[in-house]
């Protein structure tokens, strides 16, 4: 078992992190292990192994901001719930690390996939496409959709569009 | 990327500037993009901030993972093979039993019944409280139901979630208390009926959220 989450946790947790923010990573970094473990004994290898663990992470990460969003919407009804902290705008500058990784997270989800799958993770759209469920060309215009967003991110003009 | 009085690429050309960046125009495409940006310097930036942004997401690589999180994984893991070894069955009616209570719940939107004779305020209410403690009943034995299966997952979740789920729950009990108390005061009045039910469905609906199981992870 040890072994299995050496090999794997780096990209687990990356993916992970940057889908789902900090906070909440190891909650749902918990839960794709416990699939991992789950079905690893039933892998066909009909991809690799990789692309599997990346499509168990990214689908966790999935299921966990649909189950927040509809909390968010659930306590914004009751009446009680303030606005969750977002990340705040993202201002020009050079392109640290952290103005990074905050504009990804205010990418939306499906953006935020193919953009952290691709252009962070350097995965093709052929592998893209098996893990998000996708045609190959929605992965590559989702990916230049989300670039552009991210332009718009980072020059401060789309922070909360 | 510093943008202020940089001049964005031209949006209609944006997507193709990208594909460009990725080799991923076909000849006469790449011809037209390569053509527009000799006459726009707009886009001829756009593309070199392209590149730079690639090159930066890149370059942001793996996050290194606390090292305590082996042992919170393993914690996890080990659980829930224990639980589903020992538990699968008595889970399985569990979540069966929650299933048709909470169903027999919502399907049958409880209502004070009508009566066809003509009754005195006072007893007219007094069926009304007596109605409304009856569809009560039903919601809370629900909620009951799922709240324990919650307590049994609890353990598992990290500190962070409890906290947040017994925050919810605080919240939503509170939310719940006073609509119970408008709903008390004029127990005849459907609308303030209707907010309570609304109320405890919607606990009922966290509690299912917090309890439902992952969306499906076939090995591929």
């Amino acid at each position: 078992m040890e072994r299995l989450y050496q090999l794997h946790v780096g990209r687990v947790y990356s993916v992970v992190c940057r889908m789902v923010g900090y906070q909440d990573a190891e909650e749902v970094v918990q839960e794709a292990f416990i699939k991992i473990y789950k079905g690893i004994g039933k892998f066909r290898g009909e991809s690799t192994i990789g692309t599997w663990i990346y499509r168990l992470s990214v689908n966790s990460s999935l299921t966990f901001l649909a189950r927040r969003k509809r909390h968010t919407e659930r306590m914004r009804a009751a009446g009680q719930m303030q606005d969750v902290a977002d990340t705040p705008p993202v201002s020009g500058g050079a392109l640290d690390r952290i103005t990074l990784e905050r504009a990804i997270c205010q990418l939306p989800t499906g953006y935020r996939a193919v953009l952290v799958l691709h252009d962070v993770e350097g995965l093709s759209h052929e592998e893209i496409a098996k893990i998000m469920g996708w045609h190959r060309g929605t992965s590559k215009s989702q990916l230049h959709k989300a670039r552009a967003r991210m332009r718009r991110l980072l020059a401060g003009e789309g922070a909360r569009s | 990327m510093s943008g202020a009085q940089r001049q964005g690429p031209c949006p209609q050309w944006e997507e193709r500037l990208s594909a460009l960046h990725d080799g991923d125009l076909s000849p006469e495409e790449r011809l037209s993009v390569e053509s527009h940006l000799e006459q726009c310097p707009g886009c001829r930036q756009g593309l070199e901030d392209l590149a730079a942004l690639c090159g930066s997401l890149r370059d942001l690589g793996p996050l290194e993972p606390p090292p305590e999180l082996f042992e919170s994984v393993a914690t996890a893991v080990s659980r829930r093979r224990k639980r589903i070894a020992v538990g699968a069955t008595a889970g399985l009616a569990a979540a069966g039993l929650v299933a048709l209570v909470v169903s027999l719940s919502l399907s049958r939107p409880p209502a004070p019944s009508v009566a066809p004779r003509v009754e005195t305020p006072v007893t007219l209410r007094q069926r009304a409280e007596l109605e409304l403690s009856k569809a009560e009943n039903h919601y809370q034995v629900a909620i009951g139901m799922l709240r324990n299966l919650a307590d049994t997952d609890k353990p598992l979740w990290p500190v962070a979630r409890r906290r947040a789920y017994e925050a919810d729950l605080r919240m939503l009990d509170r939310s719940l208390q006073e609509t119970r108390r408008l709903a008390r005061r004029a127990p005849t009045d459907p609308t303030l009926q209707e907010l309570l039910f609304a109320s405890y469905r919607t606990q009922i609906d966290y509690l299912r959220d917090v309890l439902a199981p992952a969306r499906s992870d076939d090995p591929i």
